[in-house]
């Protein structure tokens, strides 16, 4: 069912955080999603747009090629920091993204999950708004970062995702694809998070360090970083050829 | 692995401070916004190489398109709009290869202050101050690699470096808890009896040793540096007499 798109305002951000406070402590109750038609907690936005509350998705992935559909046509600047806007969304998906366990229990993870933090340090952190944002930069080449379940945040992510530097630099995310994605799995290739295995996402992460201090990372396109990965990176790289 | 900050096997050059000119302009309700301006060593970079312009608090940063090396044009939006403003913004200057050796560092400045907080900072002061957007914090202290400590204070309270100086309920308050958080971090940042002579924390452990009633232990054991750091704040907030001029002033006040 679709639903005007709103966003939260100063009382509602607070009863979604108190709410996700009261499930972190074993409360079993359901998302109130009924803020998000109330004027007392919700406010209109200034473009017409309906979000499809009942629509499953069975990846982060998908609810990114989602947002990106909705959001067509909208500035991004707009709605970019919109905390609000962000908030409203996840609430309206919160059962996909923090789903009841069978005894009627869930397991949010931080607030900032889910509302839309001011502390810049977390902000890359909101489950729907790096999802877009991801989605919408670099289409099918961000697939491995959002490959799955919409509660899961995963390690890759999490990695590139804890320097937002590089999460803004085309060629490094195309050159991790490259790098980790796995076709055949639909996913990430096995290891590609694996500390023990050599050029594993850390030490990708290590290396663009290094690489930055004689190349701005902004400009590399991803053949340039491909050519200049050392050796440890060939395991990954002829895995690619054959999956 | 180890990343070594001082690889240089491309020949970059260093932009030297004095061939960058930035400012930040404060703006009421809205981000601030800056202005760079450039009088680049053209002898030794191509003029047709990309200029960037960084701007940078902690994990966030905002990128502009100056032109290029030969030609700066500034971008017409530079406003600082995507970054932390909670502590002092610093700058980097790119200049990128675009023709030959596609991203390849050319010349780069790092750390680059505006030209205000230079000015500051080079005053003679332990460390300097900055109002600024903290949300609910309403102060904290800021430390980045090579400057002064910087004592930011929520730009919600009203004058508030005139409080700092004049209110005694915001010196007595502030200052110890401040004093307590530099020396903490001086141990945490340097090895032990290592401050450079060129390092802000020289005269930071000068003025330290000056006011402890003791010489600071030879010692990294931080029970005894807790100890001794405890004797500088109380020894210092007695000379200054925090407590007293804090009871006067609300007793003045009516609090």
């Amino acid at each position: 069912m679709s639903t005007p798109m709103r966003r939260l305002n100063e009382k509602g951000l607070k009863f979604f955080q108190d709410y996700i406070g009261r499930i972190a402590g074993d409360e079993k109750s359901d998302p109130p999603i009924a803020i998000l038609t109330d004027d007392t907690w919700s406010e209109s936005v200034d473009f017409n747009l309906e979000a499809d509350g009942s629509r499953t998705f069975t990846t982060r992935y998908e609810m990114g090629e989602y947002l990106v559909q909705l959001f067509d046509g909208i500035n991004p600047q707009d709605i970019i920091a919109d905390t609000g806007l962000w908030s409203w969304l996840a609430l309206l998906w919160f059962n996909q993204l923090c789903p009841a366990k069978a005894d009627g229990t869930r397991k949010p993870s931080k607030p900032y999950n889910y509302i839309l933090s001011p502390n810049y340090n977390h902000r890359p952190r909101h489950a729907l708004r790096t999802t877009w944002q991801l989605v919408s930069e670099y289409a099918e080449s961000a697939h491995f970062l959002l490959s799955k379940g919409p509660n899961e945040r995963g390690e890759l992510l999490e990695q590139l995702a804890a320097r937002q530097f590089f999460i803004g630099c085309k060629g490094i995310i195309e050159t991790a694809s490259q790098l980790y994605s796995d076709p055949a799995r639909n996913t990430f290739k096995v290891g590609s998070t694996s500390q023990k295995r050599r050029g594993n996402i850390r030490r990708y992460i290590n290396y663009l360090q290094q690489l930055e201090l004689t190349y701005d990372l902004y400009t590399l396109p991803r053949n340039e970083i491909i050519n200049m990965l050392p050796a440890e990176y060939s395991g990954f790289l002829s895995e690619q050829g054959n999956s | 692995m180890k990343t070594s900050r001082h690889i240089n096997h491309t020949g970059r050059h260093k932009i030297r401070r004095s061939e960058v000119q930035i400012t930040l302009n404060e703006h009421p309700q809205a981000p601030p916004s800056f202005d760079a301006s450039f009088k680049l060593d053209s002898s030794k970079l191509p003029g047709d190489a990309a200029l960037y312009v960084e701007a940078y608090h902690k994990n966030t940063s905002q990128r502009f398109h100056f032109g290029t090396a030969g030609s700066p044009i500034p971008p017409d939006n530079r406003s600082l709009d995507q970054l932390d403003l909670s502590g002092p913004i610093l700058f980097r200057i790119k200049v990128v290869d675009n023709s030959d050796r596609i991203g390849r560092l050319v010349a780069s400045a790092e750390r680059l202050r505006p030209e205000e907080d230079e000015e500051e900072d080079s005053r003679a002061s332990l460390m300097t101050f900055k109002s600024t957007d903290l949300g609910d914090l309403t102060w904290k202290m800021s430390f980045i690699p090579d400057s002064k400590p910087v004592l930011c204070i929520n730009n919600r309270i009203p004058e508030a470096k005139e409080q700092l100086i004049n209110n005694p309920v915001f010196q007595g308050l502030i200052l110890p808890a401040a004093l307590r958080e530099t020396l903490m971090f001086i141990f945490l940042d340097i090895d032990e009896d290592d401050a450079d002579e060129d390092s802000w924390h020289k005269p930071w452990l000068d003025f330290a040793n000056f006011i402890a009633p003791e010489d600071k232990p030879d010692s990294a054991d931080p029970y005894e540096l807790n100890d001794w750091i405890d004797d500088v704040i109380t020894e210092f907030s007695r000379q200054h007499e925090l407590c007293d001029l804090l009871v006067t002033r609300m007793e003045d006040t009516g609090q």
